[in-house]
């Protein structure tokens, strides 16, 4: 790969990888509460039925994207990016100024398991039944994110793969680390990561819009690193202008 | 569980979580479109669309916060 490929491939596996981390984390939070109240079994069978159909949607949408014109490619998945990746963007622009509480794992992996505990209790189905579903449910809902991200970022110019490597080893990563720690990963810098993935998903969003548009950019795939920049600057300075008249309300 | 159901809401949330925010962004993108056709300078449409979306940021975080008592 020359340096110009690696400018576009470098942002669009660590938006994958980043992105798909947070994702994963998230899943893996509602997959352990299935497992540490009704054991292994449920929780990987749901999660191993939620992959299957994954699976079954990547396989369907593959040859159709093939099949769309590029610049029509480029300009719906730039609009949907700007949509995503700006909505991340505002959501973890908020959290740092806090003005939105953080994400806390812990807290998901509490409530889930209070949540499931109480639907079996209330619809007095299989306890196991119910489990699974759940984890079924958390793959599902969070893969279909990984699977837009990787179609995003990789689709608009042959980079498939490389967006596919970053979402894969954030999958490895975090079940590595999930199955040392057994517990919900509260220590992962969730609001940091999704700050970094707003502003990634945001510049791509920028980038492919614009190319959809007919847009020639300047410097070619290696505007994205400035377009970058420009919108984490405008993140951390609405962070830290959002975050001063909280500290001098309370002082 | 309508897992059907939950996975529409959550590609409806993946994309309107706010609403100003996705109205803003399609109409900006829908008035670059509509320049572009009248035949100006492409780096006139890409310079509007970097402002265009940092000044949306800019907006719908800063209304956010107001609304929720920050700012």
């Amino acid at each position: 790969m020359d340096a110009i490929a690696w400018s576009t491939a470098g942002p669009a596996i660590g938006a994958s990888f980043v992105a798909s981390m947070v994702e994963v984390v998230e899943a893996f939070t509602i997959v352990l509460a299935v497992a540490t109240l009704r054991g292994w079994r449920p929780a990987i069978s749901g999660t191993l039925a939620a992959l299957a159909v994954l699976g079954l949607l990547i396989a369907a949408l593959g040859p159709l994207i093939g099949q769309i014109p590029l610049y029509i490619l480029q300009l719906v998945i730039g609009i949907l990016l700007l949509l995503f990746g700006m909505g991340w963007l505002r959501k973890a622009i908020l959290r740092a100024a806090g003005a939105l509480p953080l994400h806390d794992e812990a807290a998901a992996f509490a409530a889930e398991s209070a949540e499931l505990a109480e639907q079996a209790r209330r619809q007095h189905n299989s306890m196991n039944w119910i489990a699974g579903m759940a984890a079924f449910k958390a793959v599902l809902l969070e893969g279909l994110e990984v699977i837009f991200i990787v179609l995003a970022v990789g689709a608009g110019r042959g980079l498939l793969g490389a967006a596919t490597l970053g979402a894969f080893a954030a999958c490895v990563l975090v079940l590595a680390i999930g199955a040392i720690v057994r517990k919900p990963l509260s220590q992962v810098p969730e609001n940091t990561l999704k700050f970094g993935v707003g502003v990634m998903l945001s510049a791509f969003g920028v980038f492919w819009t614009g190319e959809g548009l007919g847009i020639g950019w300047p410097g070619g795939d290696l505007v994205l690193f400035g377009l970058a920049g420009l919108f984490l600057a405008t993140g951390l300075v609405m962070a830290g202008v959002l975050r001063r008249p909280r500290a001098e309300a309370v002082s | 569980m309508n897992i059907i159901g939950d996975v529409f809401k959550e590609l409806y949330s993946m994309f309107m979580a706010d609403a100003a925010l996705s109205g803003a962004i399609l109409a900006l993108v829908a008035a670059i479109a509509a320049v572009d056709g009248l035949g100006l300078d492409h780096r006139i449409g890409g310079a509007a669309l970097i402002a265009g979306c940092l000044a949306i940021i800019v907006v719908v975080t800063a209304r956010e916060a107001r609304r929720r008592g920050g700012g």
